[in-house]
């Protein structure tokens, strides 16, 4: 996607999130709405004065010819490595709740590395177990703090 | 009372236990700022959660701990590497790295661990003189003055941010509306919460930083793999890093000038220890005598963006601590730490929050002689941290994120919000939307709608209230004038004012 189509999805973005709240501004009273509704109408005049910076730059961008350090840089990153990155990190949000820490924790981190490469078989398996341990130990022993046990509560 | 404030602050931060955090905090944020690619801002986010056990100035003295030895620790990989450590040390490279080629890392590491410490000692010592002077001129703020300063604020970040002003004003304003999910503060009602019970007290001002900051950092590391340039060797460093004092002595004036362009670039709001690097750096340059040397590893260079990234620390908390506005992205989630402890940003800091700023105040300036001597045990054992590699970091990052979002409420609803953010975030930075003023947004948007509200009640609905007071007034026009600054129209009249026959012809 080229930069200019990114700003124009942003923006639309941004409109829509101030549609949204503005929509609900109607219930509510008037001491409520006042200082939301201003705000509504910055973002809006704000995202389309983006899209007209980010036109007047493609245009300037366009008569010298040039080609932007940001489009060389990102020859260099994997797209399907980095959605696949995400997706895990989907996986393990929406997994940790019923299936809990203990089990989707190590396997998360074992699979991304797998994933990666990172290092050996036997590191893997013992960073992914050992952090596992150090952040219980850390959050629930020592700090008290809750960790989602999903099987295990 | 600011002199028993002090003294208080004083006895609570000498306690063996907030001593020993401040120790921890030092020694993290050495290593974490050794690992490039990782931000002492992002290891704050991800460390925060951490502070909820402890009592809020022993936490978040940690945190501000954390914040000055990740600014040393960001030279270890620009010296070794030439790939700097976090952002505020960028600067290092330029002489830093050409010194360990000469063979000189050790003296490389003694001249920045040296340069930090002073650095270091003339912010806390700033802060600790102007910021309850200041907080007591703070004090006679107004809701009236508040709204104005938070509108200051939130300007000059947007407009001081890294790319185009318009967008970081966009990504503030986007923070402020967030800010305004929850009960309404004047009427009680239910805002944009869209029914969800989670939302009633607004979004969850951590839990947005650790999706912000942290999602996207874990992304960049898996995207640059491959791009490192292969493993590198490190040699053990054998040699002496303590330079001597005939060593240090051509070394002072660019350390202090360097320290004090660190203060004040830390104070101006939306500014932080990479602006500070590459000024002291430049400044260093146009002083010396040997302009052509800068560049080829000589250790003034190193001593002067050294000396200024630490300073930014002290400087930055200045105004969030006094005034409730963050100068810094590091500072607004340290900002967050208090938040989660129930304490809000304001002037109200230096007062009703006394025991825990003043502890926090004097625990910067611990944590920078701390940071001394972290650093002399430590930095020949952290060098080996910069070989660790990204694809073992990254998935240790979204770990902590997961869980530490979850810790904060025991609500998966949090951990969802947090991903949320996360994936914001990452979009934000492709179109190198800044995200620091949103979460600087997310912090003043309550302040400013209160304030605003408050101010419409006194004057019974009238605006021109902002203009009636004088330092209202003076604050506003500061605002404008911080938005006019950098626009076209701003350049144009420079130039014409510099070079009016050029323009007019």
């Amino acid at each position: 996607m080229s930069d200019f189509l990114k700003y124009i999805a942003a923006a639309l973005l941004a409109i829509l999130l101030s549609i949204i709240f503005y929509i609900k501004t109607f219930s509510l009273p008037p001491e409520g709405y006042q200082f939301p509704r201003l705000l509504i109408a910055v973002v809006i005049l704000l995202s389309i004065a983006m899209v007209i910076e980010a036109y007047f730059k493609l245009i300037k961008n366009a008569k010298k010819n040039v080609k932007t350090e940001k489009n060389k840089t990102e020859k260099n990153v994997n797209s399907l490595r980095v959605f696949i990155f995400g997706l895990l990190i989907g996986l393990y949000v929406f997994t940790i709740k019923p299936v809990g820490y203990f089990i989707v924790t190590p396997l998360y981190l074992a699979v991304v590395y797998l994933y990666l490469k990172s290092t050996s078989i036997r590191n893997i398996v013992l960073i992914s177990l050992g952090f596992t341990i150090f952040v219980y130990l850390l959050f629930v022993k020592f700090l008290h703090l809750p960790i989602p046990m999903g099987f295990f509560s | 009372m600011i002199v028993q404030n002090l003294l208080y602050g004083l006895v609570n931060v000498l306690k063996i236990s907030n001593l020993l955090t401040i120790a921890l905090g030092t020694a993290i944020g050495l290593f974490v700022g050794a690992m490039p690619g990782l931000s002492a801002t992002m290891a704050i986010a991800i460390l925060l959660p951490l502070t909820f056990g402890l009592h809020p100035a022993t936490g978040i003295s940690m945190m501000a701990a954390l914040y000055m030895g990740a600014m040393y620790g960001g030279s270890i990989a620009a010296i070794l590497l030439k790939t700097p450590g976090t952002p505020a040390a960028a600067a290092t490279t330029l002489d830093g790295y050409p010194m360990a080629q000469k063979g000189q890392a050790a003296k490389a590491f003694g001249i920045s661990l040296t340069a930090s410490f002073i650095g270091g000692m003339i912010s806390s010592i700033a802060l600790l003189t102007v910021a309850p002077l200041l907080g007591q001129i703070a004090l006679n703020f107004g809701p009236v003055e508040l709204f104005s300063v938070a509108v200051l604020g939130m300007t000059i970040i947007a407009s001081l941010s890294r790319g185009s002003t318009i967008m970081g004003l966009l990504s503030g304003a986007v923070g402020l509306l967030l800010a305004m999910v929850g009960m309404d503060p004047i009427t009680g009602t239910p805002r944009f919460t869209f029914g969800n019970i989670y939302l009633f007290s607004g979004i969850p001002f951590t839990v947005a930083l650790i999706g912000l900051f942290s999602i996207p950092q874990a992304i960049r590391l898996i995207e640059t793999i491959g791009n490192e340039g292969g493993k590198h060797k490190i040699d053990p460093i054998k040699e002496r890093i303590l330079p001597t004092i005939q060593e240090l002595k051509p070394l002072i004036v660019t350390i202090f000038r360097s320290s004090i362009i660190g203060v004040i670039t830390g104070i101006i709001p939306g500014t932080g220890g990479d602006t500070a690097c590459w000024f002291a750096y430049n400044e260093a340059k146009r002083f010396s005598k040997d302009k052509d040397k800068f560049g080829t590893g000589i250790p003034e260079g190193v001593a002067a963006t050294e000396a200024a990234n630490n300073a930014v620390v002290g400087g930055a908390l200045i105004p969030t601590l006094t005034l409730g506005i963050p100068g810094s992205s590091t500072t607004a989630v340290l900002i967050g730490g208090l938040m989660v402890h129930g304490i809000m940003p304001g002037p109200t800091l230096m007062t009703e929050y006394a025991d825990v700023t003043y502890t926090l105040i004097w625990a910067l300036l611990f944590a920078t002689i701390i940071m001394f001597f972290v650093g002399l045990i430590f930095t020949k054992a952290s060098i080996y941290v910069t070989m660790v590699s990204n694809r073992i970091i990254a998935p240790i990052i979204v770990v902590l994120c997961v869980i530490g979002s979850f810790a904060i409420n025991n609500s998966f609803f949090d951990v969802l919000l947090m991903f949320g953010f996360g994936v914001v975030g990452y979009f934000m930075d492709k179109i190198k939307m800044p995200t620091a003023p949103m979460v600087i947004g997310l912090i003043l948007g309550r302040m400013l709608d209160v304030s605003l509200n408050q101010s419409l009640i006194i004057s019974h609905g009238s605006w021109s209230i902002f203009v009636k007071s004088p330092i209202s007034a003076v604050l506003l026009t500061l605002a404008l004038l911080s938005i006019l600054q950098s626009t076209p129209l701003f350049t144009y009249i420079i130039k014409k004012i510099k070079n009016p026959k050029k323009i007019m012809s």
